[in-house]
């Protein structure tokens, strides 16, 4: 019995903790949230996953010399990034300098999406994350200028 | 507690004792003697002065290599160094690392040394880099732990990545275009050089060198130009590491490389024999023969 009280405790003392680590910082707007979700759906799974977990063999590069879409869940390293540089990657694209082709492998969508859209699926994209992804974002995001525009 | 200075002994000692009651200057040889062998060199840009590490000691050169004078390192309990790293943002900046030593930063080119270690494990940390362009920002590589950034100086550390690949000898940070972040590091590793961007987002192979690497350097006016000192010679690169070809090697035993603004390539080998290459190594001249 005092081994079962003992058990529960550290249990209880766990879920704490994981609590108070996701509330470190500010809550994910719902709405914003399902937005981004229909805007991840609707651009980025073709190439990211449905599930976000990114192309297959997504470390290596492909019978083109470019590295396949990377995973934006916990597995991937779009936590690593600020909210601009999220910002700024969605909306003006990005080249793996040593990929083997010259095209643009992350697409601009600067002209295809709004800026609230492209926000909207940068949350979205968060609640992927682990707490402790999310926190480093959130410090990562703090010491860099706002997403523009 | 004990200076390295302590760590002056028997043959070792005579031999500089010698050397300096005739004035003659500290020979290579001498100096690997008593000191161990060369672990580290560095460029200081806002100097032009040229910087060497052995385990026990450090020093500076103003004149290309031909002389060099001691750095006064403060107490330390049987720490070694094993990496240096010379700021290019700030001046006077500068960091050594090593086993049993952590992080040791001076701002005053090597005057005064303070102790960076809040935030690392442990003071086991193999290697150092300083960022290109952000004067606060440096890399640390902790044995068994991880790469770990400060933002502050070294005041405080930040866990980045828990692999060490294998086992980095030398971190560089470059500015080397096409970034998602503010850069590059690249990294001389048993497996050959590796690169990430310094997001940390993807460690890569740079290239197949195919050999373990033992240090790596790059043109500061064209970073993507890399050099990289190996068990098989020295090679460049002209694309970022994609692409390598061999240079000619002024000896076998190039334990480090570093890069002069002016377009000097410099190789010294553990013994500390250093050499020059005006043309990115396809000739060299012995500095100090």
């Amino acid at each position: 019995m005092h081994k079962l009280m003992i058990g529960a405790m550290i249990t209880a003392a766990g879920y704490i903790a994981i609590a108070r680590a996701a509330d470190d910082f500010p809550p994910l707007n719902p709405q914003v949230v399902n937005s981004g979700r229909e805007v991840y759906r609707q651009y980025c799974a073709s190439c990211h996953g449905a599930k976000a977990e990114g192309a297959p063999n997504w470390q290596k590069r492909d019978e083109h010399g470019e590295l396949p879409a990377p995973p934006h869940n916990a597995e991937g390293h779009t936590w690593r990034h600020s909210d601009a540089m999220l910002y700024d990657m969605i909306s003006k694209g990005l080249r793996d300098p040593f990929n083997k082709t010259t095209r643009l492998t992350m697409p601009a969508f600067a002209d295809v999406l709004s800026p609230e859209q492209i926000r909207a699926v940068i949350t979205y994209l968060k609640t992927l994350w682990t707490p402790e992804q999310r926190q480093f974002q959130a410090e990562e995001s703090g010491s860099q200028p706002p997403m523009k525009p | 507690m004990r200076r390295f200075d302590d760590l002056f002994r028997g043959v070792g000692a005579a031999t500089l004792l010698v050397a300096l009651l005739f004035g003659i200057g500290t020979a290579p040889a001498a100096e690997k003697s008593v000191h161990g062998g060369v672990v580290a060199l560095a460029y200081d840009s806002h100097t032009d002065a040229l910087l060497k590490a052995y385990p026990h000691a450090l020093y500076r050169s103003d004149d290309g290599g031909k002389s060099w004078r001691k750095i006064t390192l403060p107490a330390v309990e049987d720490g070694e160094i094993a990496s240096l790293a010379n700021s290019s943002a700030i001046k006077g900046v500068m960091y050594i690392a090593g086993r049993g030593l952590g992080v040791l930063r001076t701002d005053d080119g090597g005057k005064t040394w303070v102790e960076r270690n809040d935030g690392l494990p442990n003071r086991a940390v193999v290697a150092i880099a300083a960022h290109t362009t952000q004067p606060d920002t440096v890399y640390a590589v902790a044995q068994d732990s991880g790469v770990y950034r400060s933002q502050d100086g070294g005041k405080t550390w930040r866990l980045m990545d828990r692999s060490s690949q294998g086992g980095i000898r030398q971190l560089i940070h470059s500015n080397m275009a096409g970034s998602m972040q503010t850069g590059w590091l690249f990294a001389a590793t048993p497996k050959g050089v590796r690169r990430v961007m310094d997001c940390f987002c993807l460690w890569q192979d740079a290239g197949a060198l195919g050999s373990p690497a033992r240090s790596v350097a790059f043109d500061s006016r064209q970073p993507a130009h890399i050099f990289a000192a190996t068990e098989k010679g020295l090679f460049r690169s002209a694309d970022g590491g994609e692409n390598w070809t061999q240079m000619k090697s002024p000896s076998s035993k190039i334990s480090a490389l570093a890069f002069a603004p002016s377009g000097i390539l410099y190789a010294i080998t553990v013994d500390g024999a250093l050499f020059q290459s005006a043309d990115q190594g396809d000739a060299w001249n012995q500095v100090n023969a």
